[in-house]
């Protein structure tokens, strides 16, 4: 395989519909489990597309590359992988037929291609600047309802959470255990945070989830449950139970002071030496001892073996001990309680400070293993609850853990805003207006309902309502209508499609308006429903209000399951499309709609569902046309950020790929470059 | 040296259950556990060919562990059903047979796995929701007053592992042995801190399992020859005790990451020696009677102590020391090298020398409170006595876990045969409601339900290896028996006597049907007398918990195994 290979766009459509034909058995409420056997004898169960493809341990390059990017991809937003393949397949098969239909034309030659590649990619990125986030900020924002209570009150609604991690649980472990796993997410989740939007909180148990919980093989999955507490992995290897408060003192060194340290070399000189070296070791220890009783502690937490002796005098003091911890556990241990390792010597020379403060100490039994059982008192935020997960395998608990740990990386990603990465910007049809609007819509986009047969030519003059939204710098807030009025908005319809109407209005005054957002909607009283959009921005102004617009997708934005973002963006773009007057973009446009039907035809044509496809879709677009919105789905929710989140990284991946020219292969490693 | 290698892809195989070599293992997996189930499974012998261990058995511990298994999907079974006795210790065949049914006969369904897997759950739901609900027919309540139904529930696992070859004699006193060990274990003051006893087994081969016997305290093995004057320190007083965790070997302590060096004239084993000996003449000084090490005791110091008839055990071990020092009370001295404190000290009741089978064990009396026991169990053989170790120890598991939950279940296939009964009368009377939250048709739950309950019966009736006929009766819904093949002509009333567990007698109103999984539902009768005092004296029973968890764990893994629709193998 040594040498260059030219890539042509029918290699990555190849490679990556052989990737999606993996991922879409697994896809969707109906996919099923794949076991991953090493050769070490380890089963891994998982749905988990991130797993799926890791493990596969691809030799294509162009597979390396799609697979390091849905990963990546994973990392932030906990979900979304097995999409980002279905979605990549979907659009480098458009494009394999766009460019297959631009090379009939011409001599196809290589070369050819590769120059049309480069010009869509181009295209590509003022899609994704200009187009998008656009439509996303003017139509998809108005759709989605909202994780929290009301606006000003930042609480999450536990029916409104349960609804959103069932969604989650059920992609990634199936109906078997997702109710199950959703009830225990969300308890957790209102636990730690008591329903306030804590972001902070979320991010801690998103870093330290693998100390924060236990796997338990052998018992029902239904057992799994929250504890109070922290549990450390580690047995005691001294044990008093202690009901009352109690003080825990951290150590990462042992205690006992040793004959001769590691580098050094003991010169006996006499035979008292020795006697009255060990004589002095013996007493230290048991001084050491006495004096943290005397304070109050009751349990020592160490992170390497303590001595025969340090665990003999602990024992007739009465203290707990628990070596060998990890540091890891150690130093969450530490930033929970706000404790601080102690040296022996401080412990010798002065009172022990930097202890840690605890309710209960108790050992506790989960699965075949005992561990300490520990309830740190604390004044931080962090959560002060653990969970424990149970499965009849190890390699169930497995993947119900990384599932839990993605479900809180979704949520986080959730409850930020997202923004936009390109800032507020301005589309090609650009008015000015002055005072006394008169504007000229440019174009405008008609949609006959499905199934209604428009009637030619009508002369349709009809008074129309005007719905026009200020924007009051001060945060107003965007789809709060002010003004409605009546105007007249004169149409000629010739054919099928309407030229220019006119829209005289006059909106008060413009001092305070910085930007204004027109839309016409009109309803008709005949037969035929016309949605009329028109878009007029104005040259933006100065950037205070720049900030307050770069927050594209609100915190806590939720949309139903069921593909109605893709539906609904598909409708918008084709819409987009119909009266872009830029070829490119058009096409661009065109592309990412009908690609992104394919998320949508996986989840309903997968498995033995009574609701087919283009049941589904013809139903959705009648709903949108009529109220902007797709009714009657299923109930659960999933994240805005996270779906608008990986059309962005899809897009950005297919960029890079349709790029290469061709990849060499070699048998020598090539070193990274030399740092200066 | 690590050698850098390519690294290979992994091999990917589709629907993994659609492979003929799979569905195969599966079956011969099945068939080697179902002909191991019950008091008269077959043994199987456990061998490689290079040489090894042989291994005879019809345990599912050892067979699981012994049986190497290539299938993944297999091995994962097997895992599953490692880690259910790794908890609960019994039922573990009970688990792999209903698996393995389970999957099988759902894979000549023609549904989609999703459907039967959620079927399945539901199904579970509610033979879980029956045996714990009060008026659950199977279910027995132990009452702590009397130890008929422990005895009984003791004797039901030592019959079922036929590898002990036991006689019926040797299996009552067994299991009478078993009982009194559990219940000593049980302490009478239930204070702050309080812990279950311990029976520590000690095993001697070659003995018929007759002389087994159950001593308080503990029995330490004096590899030395016994010391004469042992019977001079009967009990007369309490034994002094002083125990040691440190090594007296005369080591340097711990703490020496380093090298030491000696002058000349200096000697530190001269100096440590010295130490022992002042140690040693502080315990003579003391009238200690006993010293246990549970590391090494330097020759000087034993001969030192010896001389002044103290008796010295060492390399006693880290198993040993926590009986031990609940039994005496003494605390484990950790260094020798300061004087010890006199609250270290631990007492007995008394020392004998006791001769147990073929050997002679120094036995430490405790006082009457402790709880610490020793069982010393004999069989003839190597093999067999493997299995009663594994059978006691399953039984002494079981008995513990009714502390927590004091239920029986009723044994010998009842309880399957009747929660079969049970989940066909539901499903035929109440289908209507279930069908809406689970999403399927009429068809689809009635045949998946069908299927359930024909895996459970067919668990039931693996348990008889004779090829005989198993009845149900329309009344209660047990299993009962036809003992001899030759009923041409006979009503089935006048070849049955009692029901496979042995709580129900034949009485007149009763009808039988063939088990095959064709009769009419019937709602099967709470028994109400199998609660009062009259249990049968030679009834079977099975372990509640053990037997819930492991319907639990057996019908998840099926669903899990279900599931899959690749299989990724890497093989670097």
């Amino acid at each position: 395989m040594n040498g260059s290979h030219p890539v042509d766009i029918s290699i990555l459509v190849q490679v990556a519909e052989t990737l999606e034909s993996i991922v879409s058995r697994c896809f969707g409420p109906h996919g099923g489990l794949v076991l991953f056997t090493k050769a070490t004898g380890e089963l891994l169960i998982t749905r988990d597309g991130q797993k799926i493809l890791s493990s596969l341990l691809l030799e294509q390059p162009i597979a390396k590359i799609i697979v390091h990017s849905a990963v990546a991809h994973c990392h932030v937003t906990g979900d979304g992988t097995k999409s980002f393949i279905l979605l990549l397949a979907a659009l480098l098969r458009g494009l394999r037929v766009m460019v297959m239909r631009e090379t009939t034309r011409s001599t196809g030659r290589h070369g050819q291609h590769g120059l049309q590649l480069k010009l869509l990619s181009d295209h590509l990125l003022a899609f994704q600047t200009q187009v998008l986030d656009h439509i996303v900020r003017c139509h998809l924002r108005q759709c989605a309802s909202s994780l929290f209570l009301s606006d000003r009150d930042c609480k999450v609604t536990r029916s409104n959470a349960k609804l959103l991690l069932e969604a989650y649980f059920y992609g990634k472990v199936g109906a078997n255990h997702c109710q199950s796993l959703s009830t225990l997410a969300c308890d957790y989740y209102l636990k730690c945070t008591g329903g306030d939007q804590c972001n902070e909180v979320v991010g801690f148990i998103c870093d330290h989830f693998e100390e924060l919980h236990t796997k338990v093989v052998g018992i029902p999955s239904s057992s799994s449950r929250i504890l109070e507490g922290l549990v450390l992995h580690r047995d005691f290897t001294e044990y008093w139970p202690t009901e009352e408060e109690l003080k825990i003192l951290v150590i990462t060194e042992p205690l006992q002071p040793p004959l001769v340290d590691a580098s050094a070399t003991l010169y006996l000189q006499s035979d008292q030496q020795l006697q009255s070296s060990c004589a002095w070791i013996h007493q230290r220890v048991q001084e050491i001892l006495s004096r943290l009783s005397v304070s109050g502690v009751r349990l020592i937490l160490s992170s390497v073996k303590q001595t025969d002796l340090v665990l003999y005098h602990a024992k007739l003091n009465r203290i707990s001990v628990v070596e060998c911890m990890d540091p890891e556990e150690l130093s969450l241990f530490c930033s929970i309680s706000g404790a601080a390792p102690v040296s022996p010597w401080d412990i010798f020379l002065d009172q022990p400070t930097h202890l840690a403060q605890a309710q209960f100490c108790k050992s506790i039994l989960l699965g075949a293993h005992r561990y300490a059982h520990v309830g740190i008192t604390s004044k931080s935020l962090c959560p002060q609850y653990c969970i424990v997960l149970c499965g009849p395998v190890s390699g169930l608990t497995i993947q119900c853990a990384s599932a839990f740990h993605g479900a809180f990386k979704m949520l986080r990603q959730t409850l930020q805003p997202l923004e936009s990465r390109y800032g507020p910007h301005e589309t090609s049809e650009n008015i000015e207006l002055q005072n006394g609007i008169d504007c000229v819509v440019s174009s405008i986009n008609v949609c006959p309902a499905e199934g209604e047969a428009y009637g030619g030519t009508d002369r349709v003059e009809q008074p129309r309502q005007c719905l026009a939204r200020n924007l009051i710098p001060g945060g107003m807030h965007h789809s709060e209508p002010l003004h409605f009025h009546s105007c007249h908005v004169k149409e000629e319809c010739c054919g099928d499609k309407l030229l220019e109407p006119h829209c005289t209005c006059n909106i008060g005054d413009a001092t305070s308006i910085m930007k204004r957002t027109i839309e016409l909607n009109a309803k008709s009283t005949g037969d035929n429903s016309l949605v009329i959009n028109a878009q007029i921005d104005l040259i933006p102004s100065p950037t205070r209000e720049e900030e307050c617009l770069c927050t594209l997708i609100a915190p806590g934005s939720v949309f139903p399951v069921g593909g109605s973002f893709e539906l609904l963006l598909h409708y918008h773009l084709l819409k987009y499309a119909s009266h872009c007057l830029d070829p490119g973009t058009k096409a661009v446009c065109n592309l990412v709609a009908n690609a992104l039907l394919s998320i949508p035809r996986n989840i309903y044509t997968a498995g033995k569902s009574t609701r087919h496809f283009l049941h589904v879709y013809t139903k959705a677009m009648r709903d949108i046309q009529s109220e902007g919105r797709v009714r009657d789905g299923p109930k659960m929710l999933e994240s805005v950020s996270c779906k608008y989140q990986l059309l962005i990284s899809t897009l950005e991946c297919m960029r890079s790929l349709i790029c290469i020219d061709c990849f060499i292969v070699g048998t020598r490693r090539v070193s990274p470059p030399a740092s200066p | 040296m690590s050698r850098l290698e390519v690294q290979r892809s992994a091999l990917r195989l589709s629907d993994p259950l659609s492979d003929g070599r799979t569905q195969q293992q599966l079956c011969e997996l099945e068939q080697i556990f179902a002909s191991c189930y019950g008091p008269c499974g077959q043994l199987k012998q456990i061998h490689n060919n290079r040489g090894g261990h042989i291994q005879t058995t019809s345990t599912a511990l050892v067979l699981l562990r012994g049986v190497p298994v290539s299938d993944p999907l297999l091995k994962l079974l097997c895992a599953s059903v490692l880690n259910h006795i790794s908890r609960f210790s019994d039922c573990g065949l009970f688990t792999s047979i209903l698996s393995c049914r389970l999957i099988q006969s759902a894979l000549q369904l023609n549904f989609h796995s999703s459907t039967i897997v959620r079927i399945f759950k539901h199904l579970l739901g509610d033979c879980i929701r029956y045996l714990n609900s009060d008026s659950c027919a199977c279910k027995l309540k132990i009452d702590f007053n009397s130890t008929q139904v422990l005895l009984s529930l003791a004797r039901s696992i030592i019959v079922s592992k036929p590898a002990c070859l036991l006689n019926s004699k040797e299996v009552q006193h067994v299991s009478c042995l078993l009982l009194k060990a559990f219940l000593h274990t049980v302490p009478c003051h239930i204070g702050g801190n309080t812990l279950l006893g311990k029976t520590i087994v000690y095993s001697i081969e070659g003995h018929r399992a007759e002389k087994s016997s159950l001593f308080p305290g503990m029995l330490l093995d004096l590899l030395d020859t016994c010391p004469k004057f042992v019977h001079t320190k009967l009990t007369s007083r309490s034994i002094k005790v002083m125990v040691f965790s440190a090594s007296l070997s005369g080591d340097l302590p711990e703490g020496v990451n380093g090298g030491v060096e000696a002058c000349t004239g200096v000697s530190p084993e001269a100096v440590l020696l010295e130490s022992l000996l002042n140690l040693g003449s502080q315990l003579i000084a003391d009238d200690v009677d006993l010293l246990v090490c549970q590391k090494v005791v330097h020759p000087a110091l034993k001969q030192q102590l010896k001389k002044h008839k103290m008796i010295v055990v060492d390399r006693l071990g880290h198993a040993l020391m926590e009986p031990l020092t609940q039994i005496t009370g003494a605390t484990a001295i950790a260094s020798f090298q300061t004087a010890v404190p006199h609250k270290c000290y631990g007492q007995l009741k008394g020392l004998d020398m006791v001769s147990v089978a073929s050997k002679r064990l120094l036995h430490l009396i405790p006082f009457e409170d402790s709880c610490v026991y020793t069982l010393v169990l004999c069989n003839r053989n190597e093999t067999t006595l493997n299995e009663l170790k594994i059978a006691c120890q399953t039984a002494e598991h079981v008995l513990k876990l009714t502390l927590k939950d004091p239920f029986a279940l009723l044994g010998g296939g009842c309880t399957e045969v009747h929660l079969s009964a049970y989940i066909r009368n539901k499903v035929t009377s109440e289908m209507n409601c279930e069908l809406a939250d689970l999403d399927c048709t009429a068809t689809e739950y009635m045949v998946v339900a069908r299927c359930f309950c024909s895996s459970l019966e067919y668990v039931a009736r693996a348990l008889d290896h004779e090829g005989r006929e198993c009845l149900i009766d329309l009344s209660h819904g047990h299993k009962w028996i036809v003992p001899s093949n030759e009923f041409i002509g006979c009503k089935w009333s006048d070849l049955v006597t009692q029901c496979a567990c042995g709580s129900i007698e034949k009485s007149n109103r009763m009808n039988w049907v063939v088990l095959d999984g064709n009769y009419d539902t019937f709602s099967p009768k709470l028994i109400e007398n199998i609660q009062m005092e009259n249990i049968p004296e030679c009834i079977i029973l099975d372990s509640f918990a053990a037997k819930t968890n492991a319907l639990q764990v057996a019908v998840e893994t099926a669903s899990l195994v279900l599931d899959f629709k690749h299989v990724v193998k890497d093989v670097n």
